[in-house]
């Protein structure tokens, strides 16, 4: 089909975002004049006819999609090539061998596209060991969010999304909030529903790199500590095979007791799959639990019981 | 236009075309409870398929051009009647529907009809990848690219399931309790196995993405595993077996019942549990 629809926030690869199952008898479908008028039997479809597409979800995509249920958002942070994609690969191919997830089972995604984009990187390919999946800066891949669907043992349903960003957002955003070029990082820290922060154990464990690594690292404290509230955080020693020296160690947990006194510390590493399914899983609990709100105080006026009645007296 | 009661689909040679025409083949001449209905409808392609089974030969390439879809009414010992639907009976559809995102239109009405699925997936030619995690996996293909087309087949078989539920307007918030499905792991006998396994651990083993995808979105009973060998055995297009020719295609052929290792001469069977009379 080659014509198109008025509404921008309609995307050409997805069907209508009126919900019409043939896009051409929307009205804000506007065909060119040489177009033949459809038939009705038509026997392959279009090639528009499903409201996903299975690569990442964008910010329209998620209002529109996943509104069953109360989608819960993880976002992973870190600075460039600190393993976040990487966690993400692993989280996959765990799922794919059937292993749950925060005690529970897998139930759809609507990004396996971008899941099995994810972990061709690490599949082997003709005479060539697995290797790491490329760099991802803003330029190279679409940030976007990774869906997993998972249900409990009472059969309730959650929909979870994992943030997929370059860590080029994350340090600029910790240099300055209110950076443009942070506007990704903004977001996350106002959306998510979970923090997993990584360390780069391999960066802070290199005399080259490790100035820059504590640096990026210390920036990001003040700023994940500041953002998240009382949601739930995880401090990710990742490519934990890698030894800090002690006093660097010290002095990063200190940094991370004052500004995340109530994060979950963990530890991962590839060479033990499992430790990146644990820690995952751990987050996952976590914010999946219900939040309760701020408590409500009332005033407390005089101590009788009886004043507390309030009827229509009591605006007097 | 007929409700179609149950709707067979699975990808390219994934045996759809032998198990239709043995199918046919023991309801004509063996009916017990399920039988063919009066009036069954346009038989052509199954007789053709006995026919080549009945001279020792495989039945060959699907002849897509000629049948795009395949409809076979049967009954019950009641007399009650119900439809078997193929909507793509070449498979390659089924493929079109992950890899290009199309569904034709006329799949969203029978599909949303269909109390039943039976989804034919064969074991024996899965594309499923080692990776750096772990290194075994029981068929091992290079991917090339990252093309729709090189999914693992754990991906493309939940993707599949995925829009036939999107397409049949089934929400999956609750557990479903329809409609029933029965996932059939095909060509059994083309499985090596040291010890064999009954059809749903064979299922969790080669591909348990698919497997987890299954007990999560179904009640318990309404969605079961199969084995099937419609043939028995391995048949060439262009040479004769000669058991197949001195016995004929009836006494060949078997289905794997969910949770046995006992092949069972049935090939009626699943369709029997579809429509709620196992």
């Amino acid at each position: 089909m080659s014509g198109s629809c008025r509404r921008k926030d309609c995307p050409s690869d997805l069907s209508c975002a009126d919900g019409e199952v043939d896009k051409r008898q929307c009205p804000n479908w506007t065909a060119p004049s040489d177009e033949p008028a459809p038939t009705a039997s038509e026997p392959r479809g279009t090639g528009q006819d499903l409201p996903w597409n299975a690569y990442t979800l964008g910010l329209q995509d998620l209002g529109r999609l996943l509104v069953r249920s109360p989608t819960a958002i993880i976002g992973l942070i870190g600075a460039p090539d600190a393993g976040k994609t990487t966690f993400l690969i692993h989280l996959y191919l765990h799922l794919l061998r059937g292993r749950p997830l925060a005690g529970r089972t897998f139930a759809g995604s609507l990004t396996l596209g971008a899941w099995e984009s994810l972990a061709a990187h690490c599949r082997w390919a003709e005479g060539r060991p697995a290797t790491f999946p490329p760099h991802t800066t803003s330029n190279a891949r679409v940030p976007g969010l990774l869906h997993v669907a998972l249900r409990d043992g009472d059969s309730v349903l959650r929909d979870v999304v994992f943030t997929d960003a370059p860590g080029e957002w994350f340090t600029r955003w910790a240099t300055r909030l209110d950076d443009v070029e942070a506007e990704g990082a903004r977001w996350i820290a106002r959306h998510a529903d979970g923090f997993l922060l990584f360390a780069d154990s391999a960066a802070l464990s290199d005399m080259r790199r490790l100035g820059a690594a504590r640096k990026a690292l210390l920036d990001l404290l003040p700023r994940v500590g500041g953002a998240a509230g009382d949601r739930p955080v995880m401090f990710l020693w990742a490519k934990a095979d890698q030894e800090l020296r002690p006093e660097l160690r010290r002095a990063i947990e200190q940094a991370r007791e004052r500004w995340l006194p109530s994060a979950t510390v963990r530890a991962a590493r590839v060479d033990r799959p499992l430790s990146l399914l644990d820690a995952a899983s751990e987050l996952l609990s976590q914010a999946l639990r219900p939040r309760t709100g701020p408590p409500l105080v009332e005033p407390a006026a005089a101590t009788t019981p009886f004043l507390a009645f309030r009827g229509h007296h009591a605006a007097r | 236009m007929p409700r179609a009661d149950v709707l067979i689909v699975g990808g390219p040679q994934t045996g759809k075309t032998h198990y239709g025409g043995q199918l046919y083949g023991r309801l004509r001449d063996r009916p017990g409870r399920l039988a063919l209905a009066q009036e069954p409808g346009d038989i052509t392609p199954f007789e053709e398929v006995l026919r080549a089974l009945s001279e020792g030969r495989s039945s060959g390439h699907t002849p897509t051009e000629t049948w795009t879809d395949l409809e076979l009414r049967i009954r019950n010992e009641h007399g009650v009647e119900s439809e078997l639907f193929w909507p793509d009976y070449g498979g390659e559809q089924v493929r079109a529907l992950v890899d290009q995102r199309e569904l034709p239109p006329r799949w969203r009405a029978r599909i949303g009809e269909a109390g039943a699925w039976m989804l034919f997936v064969r074991p024996s030619t899965l594309q499923v990848y080692e990776d750096a995690q772990h290194r075994p996996a029981t068929n091992t293909v290079h991917p090339r690219g990252e093309s729709r087309r090189d999914w693992d087949d754990n991906a493309r078989i939940v993707e599949t399931l995925q829009v036939l539920l999107h397409a049949a307007g089934r929400s999956l918030l609750r557990p479903l309790d329809a409609p029933r499905l029965a996932l059939v792991l095909s060509c059994w006998d083309e499985i090596t196995t040291a010890q064999p396994r009954p059809p749903e651990e064979e299922l969790e083993a080669r591909l348990p993405l698919v497997s987890a995808f299954i007990r999560s979105n179904w009640v318990s009973g309404a969605a079961t595993v199969w084995g099937l060998s419609a043939l028995g055995r391995p048949l060439r297009p262009d040479q004769t077996d000669e058991e197949f020719l001195l016995q004929g295609p009836e006494r060949f052929g078997w289905v794997l019942r969910p949770g046995t290792t006992d092949p069972d001469d049935d090939l009626t069977a699943p369709v029997a549990w579809l429509l709620g009379r196992a």
